[in-house]
């Protein structure tokens, strides 16, 4: 089969398309350089409103909120969702695994409202009191899913016998599991914990729900900013967003493609 | 590696001494009691009875499916059986969980630890003995001197040869010295010439060490290189046992016959029993004489003349009238190098084949297609099967 050349067709596709994603982005990264205040006006290249970050302190304590969130949240799902890949791959049938399966992935595709409503209404019914906790349980429920994905995906690939042959050496299987399993799927799991923060991080309309008082996370305090008008200060903290958003993404992408080359070698 | 040079190259079968099953009273190492695995309505294993003896080298041979995966996954403690008793040095094993078990197995994949050089997959099963830091490393030093490999301690398993893999699976196997070492398709991912190599290092590593190794395979040629004795395994049950020699010249059964190497199966009729010798009506041959067979049979018992490719003898032309003899036309050549395997119909009967050594140069250009052809064979060449 030959590759087909790349033409002038593709190359205006491809441009479009690329436009079409991320020219709103590139122009809130441009602007957060802008020397003006206004928002629109090109007045020159500047980092004043970087520099201007620290000294913001309703936005630097709603940074940190949400560092701590993504945190805590992340550490909870790739525990859940490390855990429930390994049911669903290890422990064979089982009662109930088809309903588990489904129910894992069931969070991937739901409308974010209805998973912020129907946490609130949960909140509510069991007088919970909304703040910082609240917005960790819900960050954690929604990305539990997705470290399940991608942990189980490398759980699948890997050699059974591995496990066997830690049990056939000695090992009880639980040990086997630390010692053999654990390691191998180390890159997946940190993948996975990448993704969970990362999806914390920039999430608004979960939070919305079920924040309360004094639990105001950045990108809640960048829309109600942005309500009364864009300032530059928001272009560079969402600059800064979008710059952490990504590293995350890619760091995590690069990890699960690491392991996917070492498994093809072997 | 120091191996006797006499020993090197001798194959199991030349070691006549060595036979512990045929003495009386003599206590297996391992007794397989009716062993029995069910999974769903398949019945995996059937009422399996074997002894494997200490330091035997002994193969379950089998197409797969036949049960001999599952067989050897009960004596690891990877599955147990519903029904029977798996008894190593009298103990029953049967519930044990697989890390308390003296067995060891080298898995089919090898299943290598990849985050692990070749030295900690060594000494894996030996960290969890709780052995002294020196005396792990004088271990694994001298299993890695055994298998060949002193210099790669460092490696990753990603940076072998299929060979070195193979070798880092048996030392880390026998690592902990085990009662029984369960090898599972030992060579079957190797290429050809590395497979003939090994095999003959495994039965060296096997006489060294005295471990009883006992191996599945489906592949024959292995199952006779490396074993002291064969079980034949179909459908859950083990059809016959016994050395190589045995149960490739003495097959019990069509079964054992055919799937152990070729066979011509000639479905005919006892017509005169002597003492040692039957006479069968053979379609083709018209009467036949062949050695008794070892059950008693009665004449009218319709019975299968059993003869090998290569026990069949092949002359051009019309050669001499007589009994075990008959006139072909052949139908088909298979020119192989070493060897020519021929197609020859009879008159009224079935087709043979037969095989040559192609022992000088021309003569793979004697016999062509459509030739007529005289086959034939002495008594002891042929075997009555009455199963």
């Amino acid at each position: 089969m030959s590759r087909r050349r790349f033409g002038a067709w593709d190359a205006t596709v491809l441009s479009l398309v690329f436009a079409f994603l991320y020219i709103p982005i590139l122009i809130v990264v441009l602007f957060s350089f802008n020397a003006s205040r206004l928002v629109t006006v090109w007045a020159g290249f500047s980092t004043r409103w970087y520099a201007a970050l620290p000294g913001n302190g309703p936005l630097m304590e709603a940074a940190f909120i949400t560092l701590r969130i993504g945190l805590a949240s992340a550490l909870a799902a790739t525990l859940l969702g490390t855990l429930a890949a390994i049911s669903l791959t290890r422990l064979g049938p089982f009662r109930f695994k088809g309903l588990l399966a489904g129910m894992v992935y069931a969070p991937l595709v739901m409308p974010e409202i209805i998973t912020g409503l129907s946490l609130l209404l949960l909140f509510v019914a069991i007088g919970l009191d909304r703040g910082f906790w609240t917005i960790v349980l819900a960050h954690a429920t929604f990305s539990t899913c997705f470290v399940a994905v991608v942990v189980q995906a490398r759980l699948v690939t890997l050699d059974r016998s591995l496990e066997e042959a830690a049990r056939d050496l000695g090992c009880t299987a639980p040990m086997a599991f630390i010692k053999v399993t654990l390691p191998l799927i180390s890159t997946s799991v940190l993948a996975g914990f990448l993704l969970a923060l990362t999806l914390s991080l920039d999430d608004l309309v979960i939070a919305s729900f079920v924040s309360g008082p004094g639990a105001t996370t950045l990108p809640m305090r960048i829309y109600g900013q942005a309500r009364l008008g864009v300032t530059p200060e928001i272009n560079a903290i969402c600059s800064v967003l979008i710059g952490l958003v990504t590293v995350g993404v890619i760091a995590a992408s690069l990890l699960v493609k690491r392991d996917l080359g070492r498994q093809l070698r072997s | 590696m120091t191996i006797p040079a006499a020993t090197r190259s001798v194959s199991r079968a030349g070691r006549a001494a060595f036979a512990p099953w045929l003495e009386p009273g003599r206590q297996p190492l391992i007794r397989l009691d009716g062993v029995t695995r069910d999974f769903g309505q398949v019945r995996a294993v059937d009422g399996v009875t074997l002894d494997i003896h200490a330091g035997e080298i002994f193969c379950l041979l089998g197409p797969s499916g036949c049960g001999k995966t599952t067989l050897m996954r009960m004596l690891a403690g990877f599955d147990d059986p519903d029904r029977g008793r798996i008894l190593l040095d009298g103990a029953d094993l049967v519930g044990q969980p697989p890390h308390l078990r003296p067995v060891n197995m080298m898995f089919q994949s090898y299943a290598l630890f990849p985050h692990l050089s070749v030295a900690d997959n060594v000494a894996f099963g030996l960290r969890q003995q709780r052995l002294g830091r020196g005396d792990i490393a004088d271990r694994v030093a001298r299993l890695l001197a055994l298998v060949e490999l002193t210099g790669l301690e460092r490696r990753k398993p990603d940076a072998l040869s299929g060979g070195q893999k193979q070798r880092v699976a048996l030392a880390r196997a026998l690592a902990r010295q085990p009662k029984v070492l369960l090898l599972d398709e030992p060579l079957g991912a190797l290429d050809r010439r590395t497979r003939e190599r090994t095999q003959f290092e495994l039965m060296a590593i096997q006489r060294e060490l005295g471990t009883t190794f006992l191996v599945v395979t489906h592949d024959q040629d292995e199952a006779m290189v490396l074993a002291d004795r064969i079980a034949v395994m179909e459908a859950g049950k083990v059809i016959q046992v016994g050395p190589p020699r045995s149960v490739y010249e003495e097959p019990q059964s069509r079964a054992v016959a055919s799937f152990l190497g070729d066979i011509n199966l000639i479905e005919a009729r006892v017509t005169q029993v002597a003492p040692g010798s039957v006479v069968l009506a053979c379609p083709g041959f018209g009467a036949v004489e062949v050695a008794a067979p070892n059950e008693p049979v009665e004449p009218g018992r319709a019975v299968a003349l059993a003869i090998r490719p290569e026990k069949l003898r092949l002359t051009p032309g019309e050669g001499l009238q007589g009994p075990n003899r008959a006139l072909c036309r052949v139908t088909d050549i298979g020119y192989r190098g070493d060897g020519t395997l021929y197609s020859v119909a009879m008159e009224e009967g079935p087709v043979l084949r037969v095989s040559q050594i192609n022992a000088d140069r021309e003569m793979s250009q004697a016999i062509g297609l459509d030739d007529v052809v005289t086959i034939a064979f002495s008594p002891t060449a042929a075997l009555v099967l009455t199963r």
